[in-house]
């Protein structure tokens, strides 16, 4: 219950962000600014537009993400609202757990909005093709053509991907804000997430037979404990989706994954709040 | 009565990496009734808030510990009976103070009829209800402070701390909050009020307590704190001949247009003194015990413990 009331504020407070709403606009200008794309052809121009819109929401989430969360507590802290919360029948956990649950919320709002714009941008773009292309070879053609492209199921995974790994993202960032100062958290969560993208790269050179032991260890410790976000790396995968032999069981294991290494983060950040002077 | 606080040796001590650590609280040992207003004074950095913050459990001791309402700070039971408001208190700006006071219902789980009676009966009490609907960022700093003892008395709490409640306020506003503070006491709450409004907590407390510099430098009641054993005498129509005969009397003596002013010590010094003045026909206008200043009794203490 408290944890409810306290996510709904969370919400609340984190929607009227100016920086975090101009961040958004920005986003979906972008989305729909890609339509412009028609120099080259058509499965090109599709293309583009698939993979820009992925990258501009991924990057808009990152974005939100961080610059959400890193503020989640210490702003309570700072503007002293936490005094009157915690004085109240709140328990630390429930406090840092409605934050974290307003945090996820405001995130899927701003993912949702950026995947709702992209995939009716794709569809408006696919339309626009066919018409050109009805022009050239007769509208029955260019119908055949876009018509897998008018909605693919395939991109709303892309974009409940891309949400994951932020949610993921958003509990690491929690969790530093219990030791760290905003802007060293600001740093330590995107190194952090940069780390984590290049997960395969560390995991190749740990299993690299030549590596000291020295090396084996850091990658080892840095492979294990630091999120691994390329998993969620999928625009290829969608656009190119015969690379994947199961995509129901490779995204069943990433929110698995996901619900795993969150559940994990956040009881290290109890641990840490538990005891922490306000 | 049984006590509402116990404070036993509690010390806090904050990290400094500039230095060695700072001591905001020294040993502190003191309790607080149930049912007394007690206000907790010392000058700025004294470690009043920090006492307050351990209280309720925000802060967590170096040493010593603390009870409230029997339990220790931060138990979630005793969050049910307790209630805080703190200096300058800010709260969510986008919010009105109707739908502040139902975030904070909503986190004592009062529901329903009971919650929006509460609720619109604070904003009638602390005098916001014409104002109720409007977002705290467009709110006085006078407003804001009773929207900050509205949520504080939400609960109906047993025990209420209040830091620096009437502080930058208009009289108007200052009169209000000394008045519902009066009405907690009536309604048998104990209040434990940290303040720099001295004469505020001379008029309204029961007991204080002086902290300088982290250390209790005084604790006792208002009443015996502030009375002395000096008598004082007023009196019109005194001649000379006769000022000169009270004036050895008196401790201290004041004599200006036959009008007189003298503090004496004991009945015998008392009666004489009297007796003088009814005898050479002089009007005696006052006898009073004389009464000193919380202000004055809380700046020699502060003197002094410097």
């Amino acid at each position: 219950m408290a944890i409810w009331t306290i996510a709904k504020t969370t919400v609340g407070e984190a929607m009227r962000k100016k920086v975090l709403n101009v961040c958004l606009i920005v986003a979906l200008a972008m989305i729909v600014l890609s339509l412009s794309f028609t120099q080259l052809g058509f499965r090109q121009d599709m293309t583009v537009v698939k993979a820009l819109g992925l990258f501009v929401i991924m990057l808009a989430g990152f974005i939100i993400s961080v610059l959400m969360s890193i503020s989640l507590i210490p702003t309570e802290i700072e503007r002293r609202t936490i005094y009157t919360i915690l004085s109240k029948p709140v328990s630390r956990v429930e406090f840092l757990l409605g934050k974290y649950l307003g945090g996820i919320i405001t995130l899927f709002i701003n993912i949702a909005l950026m995947g709702t714009v992209f995939i009716v941008t794709v569809a408006i773009k696919a339309k626009l093709t066919a018409v050109q292309l009805g022009s050239i070879h007769g509208m029955q053609v260019g119908e055949e053509v876009i018509k897998p492209q008018l909605f693919d199921p395939s991109l709303a995974l892309g974009v409940v991907l891309i949400y994951l790994q932020f949610v993921v993202l958003a509990a690491v960032v929690m969790l530093f804000s219990t030791f760290l100062t905003p802007t060293v958290n600001f740093f330590a969560s995107s190194a952090f997430y940069v780390v984590g993208s290049a997960a395969n790269v560390w995991r190749t050179m740990y299993m690299n037979e030549k590596a000291s032991v020295f090396v084996k260890v850091f990658y080892w410790f840095i492979s294990t404990f630091v999120a691994n976000f390329d998993r969620y790396s999928v625009q290829n995968k969608l656009i190119h989706p015969e690379e994947v032999a199961s995509m129901p069981a490779y995204v069943a294991a990433i929110l698995a994954y996901s619900i795993l290494y969150c559940i994990l983060t956040m009881l290290v950040a109890v641990l840490c709040f538990y005891r922490k002077e306000v | 009565m049984a006590d509402a606080i116990e404070i036993q040796g509690l010390t806090k001590r904050f990290k400094n990496p500039l230095g060695g650590p700072i001591t905001a609280v020294d040993n502190l040992t003191l309790s607080v009734k149930s049912g007394e207003i007690f206000g907790f004074l010392g000058p700025n950095g004294a470690g009043k808030t920090t006492t307050i913050k351990i209280l309720l459990g925000l802060l967590f001791p170096t040493d010593g510990k603390a009870t409230v309402l029997g339990k220790p700070p931060g138990d979630i039971d005793i969050k049910n009976k307790i209630s805080y408001l703190p200096e300058s208190p800010y709260f969510y700006e986008h919010m009105t103070a109707r739908e502040l006071l139902g975030f904070y219902a909503d986190l004592f789980k009062i529901k329903g009829v009971e919650r929006k009676n509460r609720i619109d009966n604070l904003l009638d009490q602390v005098g916001l209800t014409q104002a109720a609907d409007k977002p705290l960022r467009q709110y006085s700093k006078g407003m804001l402070q009773r929207a900050g003892l509205a949520q504080a008395l939400l609960n109906d709490p047993e025990l209420v701390f209040l830091d620096e409640p009437t502080s930058g306020l208009d009289p108007i506003a200052h009169a209000d909050i000394c008045n519902v503070i009066l009405d907690l006491k009536t309604q048998g709450k104990t209040v434990f009020v940290s303040s720099h409004q001295l004469s505020d907590i001379e008029m309204i407390g029961d007991r204080v307590a002086i902290l300088v510099g982290g250390k209790l430098a005084m604790v006792g009641e208002v009443k015996e704190l502030l009375a002395t054993d000096q008598i004082e005498v007023t009196a019109s129509d005194v001649s000379d001949e006769i000022g000169k005969n009270i004036e050895p009397l008196a401790d201290e003596f004041e004599l200006h247009a036959g009008k007189m002013t003298a503090f004496v010590k004991g009945t015998d010094s008392l009666n004489k003194v009297v007796g003088m003045l009814v005898n050479s026909g002089a009007s005696i206008l006052t006898v009073n015990p004389r009464r000193r200043t919380l202000e004055k009794l809380f700046v020699d203490t502060v003197r002094g413990g410097r």
